[in-house]
C-alpha cells in the first residue's frame, strides 16, 4: 500500500494510504485517510475487513496506535467501515463519528462497540483532533442518503468521501493530472452512484463557499490547485441519477 | 475439533431437534386416537374406561417431550450463536496477525498482542458457556430418553389391551400404535447417539 503526507505544518498533518496492489482483485481500491494532529489521530473511511492488514501495516508506519483516538465513517457502505471490530480490537476506546441515520445499520459490523458510537447530526458538528478543529460537513444523497465529509480549515483539505471518485486504472497517481482524461474514470460512477441532482448543487454551493484547496476522494485521485474549481464545475454540468441508456 | 466446532460443522443438533419435533407429534397423534378411541368404546355402551388413563398418560408425555423438543431448538440455537461468535473472534485474530507480520514498528507491534490477548480471553468465557449449555442438554435428554421408554411401554401395552379386546379395527389404532412404537425406536437410536456424543465432548 502507498502512502503520501499531504499537508503537514508541524501541528496539523494528512495522511493518504491507497493504491493498494496487495488487495485481492475483486475489491475496489480504496483511499484512506488519517489526519495526525498532537497525540491524537483520526482515520477517515478506514477501510474493509478485506484491506485491513495492509491499511493497519501503512497507518502503523506513520502513527502511533495508542494515538488513534477516532475514526470517521462517512456512510455505511462494508468498504467504508467493515474492519470496525478490527480497529475496535486495537483501539477498545476511540470514538466513531458516523452519520445518525446509519449507526443501527453500522452496528451490524461490532455491535459490543455501539458505545463508542458519535451520532453526527444531519447538520454535521465541529470536532477536535488534537489541536486540529475539523468540520464535520453534510453531503447528504451523495451517494448515501446519510452521508459526512470532512473540512480541515488549517489546511485547506476537503475529505469527500465517493464524491469525486474515480475508478482508476492499476498505478494512476494519486493526484489528478489531467483533469479532462480523467473525468472519463468518474463519470459514470457519478451519474450511477449519486441519486440526487438537488443534493448535488446544493453540495456544490456548501463547498465552494469553504473554497478547499485539495478535494480528497475515498477512490481515486485526489483534486488539487485549479482542479478543485474544474471538478466543481464538471460536478455542476452533470446530471446525476441516471442509468447507463 | 472443539466442543462447539463440532456443533458447528454439523448438523447433529438440528436434525436431532427435528426428530424430537416430530417425536412429540407423533405422540400428540397417538394420544389423540386414543381419546377418539375411548370415545368410540364409550358410544358402544361398553366399559373400556381403561383406555382413558391411556388417553390421559399419553397426553402428559406428549406434553413433557413437545417441551424438551422446544428446549433443545433454544440451546442449540444458543450453541450455534457461540460458534459463530468464537469463529468471528479467530478471524479477526487471523486479520490482525496479518497485519502485525508487516509491520516493523515494535510499539505498535506490541499494541497489537495486547489486543489480540483480549480477543482471546473473550473466546474463553464462550467456550465455557457452550459447554455449561450442552452439560444441561445432557441432562435433559436424559430425563427424555425415560420419558420416550415410559411411552413405548405404554404403547406396548396398549397395543397388547388393543389386541385382547379385539377393538384393533376401530381408528386403524393397531397401525398406528405400531407406526408410534417405530418412531419411538428411531428417535431412541438418534437420542443414544447424540447422548455418547455430548458425554464425549462434556
Amino acid at each position: 500500500m502507498n502512502t503520501k503526507v499531504l499537508f503537514d505544518n508541524g501541528e496539523v498533518k494528512w495522511i493518504v494510504f491507497g493504491r493498494d496492489n496487495s488487495r485481492p482483485d475483486a475489491v475496489i481500491d480504496t483511499n484512506e485517510y488519517a489526519i495526525v494532529s498532537d497525540e491524537e489521530a483520526i482515520l477517515l473511511d478506514p477501510g474493509g475487513t478485506e484491506i485491513f492488514p495492509y491499511v493497519l501495516s501503512a497507518v502503523s508506519e506513520h502513527i502511533d496506535l495508542s494515538k488513534l483516538t477516532k475514526f470517521l465513517a462517512s456512510h455505511q457502505d462494508p468498504d467504508i467501515f467493515s474492519s470496525l471490530p478490527l480497529w475496535m480490537a486495537i483501539c477498545p476506546d476511540a470514538e466513531i463519528y458516523m452519520p445518525w441515520v446509519w449507526s443501527d445499520f453500522i452496528a451490524h459490523f461490532g455491535k459490543e462497540s455501539v458505545k463508542n458510537f458519535v451520532k453526527v447530526p444531519d447538520r454535521g458538528m465541529n470536532i477536535k483532533v488534537g489541536q486540529a478543529d475539523l468540520q464535520i460537513v453534510p453531503a447528504h444523497y451523495l451517494h448515501s442518503s446519510g452521508n459526512l465529509n470532512v473540512y480541515c480549515p488549517v489546511s485547506g483539505i476537503l475529505f469527500s468521501g465517493d464524491i469525486g471518485s474515480a475508478l482508476i486504472p492499476e498505478e494512476y497517481p494519486f493526484w489528478v493530472e489531467n483533469f479532462e482524461e480523467h473525468t472519463k474514470y468518474m463519470q459514470k460512477f457519478h451519474e450511477r452512484w449519486m441519486p440526487s441532482n438537488s443534493a448535488k448543487d446544493a453540495w456544490i454551493r456548501r463547498i465552494r463557499a469553504l473554497n478547499p484547496s485539495m478535494i480528497c476522494p475515498q477512490h481515486g485521485a485526489i483534486f488539487r490547485g485549479e482542479n478543485v474549481g474544474k471538478f466543481l464545475d464538471w460536478l455542476e454540468n452533470l446530471e446525476v441519477g441516471r442509468l447507463d441508456p | 475439533m472443539n466442543l462447539m466446532d463440532f456443533y458447528l460443522n454439523s448438523n447433529a443438533v438440528r436434525e436431532f431437534v427435528l426428530s424430537l419435533c416430530k417425536l412429540s407429534n407423533q405422540v400428540f397423534e397417538i394420544s389423540l386416537n386414543s381419546s377418539l378411541v375411548t370415545d368410540e368404546l364409550s358410544s358402544l355402551g361398553n366399559d373400556f374406561k381403561s383406555y382413558a388413563i391411556y388417553s390421559e398418560k399419553m397426553n402428559l408425555i406428549s406434553n413433557s417431550l413437545g417441551n424438551t423438543a422446544k428446549s433443545m431448538l433454544r440451546y442449540s440455537t444458543r450453541i450455534m450463536e457461540l460458534s459463530l461468535e468464537k469463529t468471528t473472534l479467530e478471524a479477526n485474530i487471523v486479520k490482525l496477525e496479518e497485519g502485525q507480520a508487516l509491520i516493523s514498528n515494535e510499539k505498535n507491534t506490541s499494541i497489537i498482542t495486547q489486543s489480540i490477548k483480549r480477543i482471546n480471553n473473550k473466546i474463553g468465557p464462550l467456550e465455557v458457556d457452550a459447554k455449561d449449555i450442552m452439560t444441561t442438554m445432557e441432562h435433559e435428554l436424559k430425563s427424555f430418553a425415560l420419558e420416550i421408554n415410559k411411552l413405548w411401554l405404554l404403547s406396548t401395552n396398549l397395543k397388547t389391551q388393543v389386541e385382547y379386546d379385539e377393538i384393533h379395527y376401530l381408528s386403524n389404532i393397531s397401525s398406528k400404535i405400531e407406526s408410534t412404537l417405530a418412531k419411538i425406536d428411531e428417535t431412541m437410536n438418534k437420542l443414544q447417539a447424540q447422548l455418547l456424543k455430548l458425554e464425549n465432548k462434556v
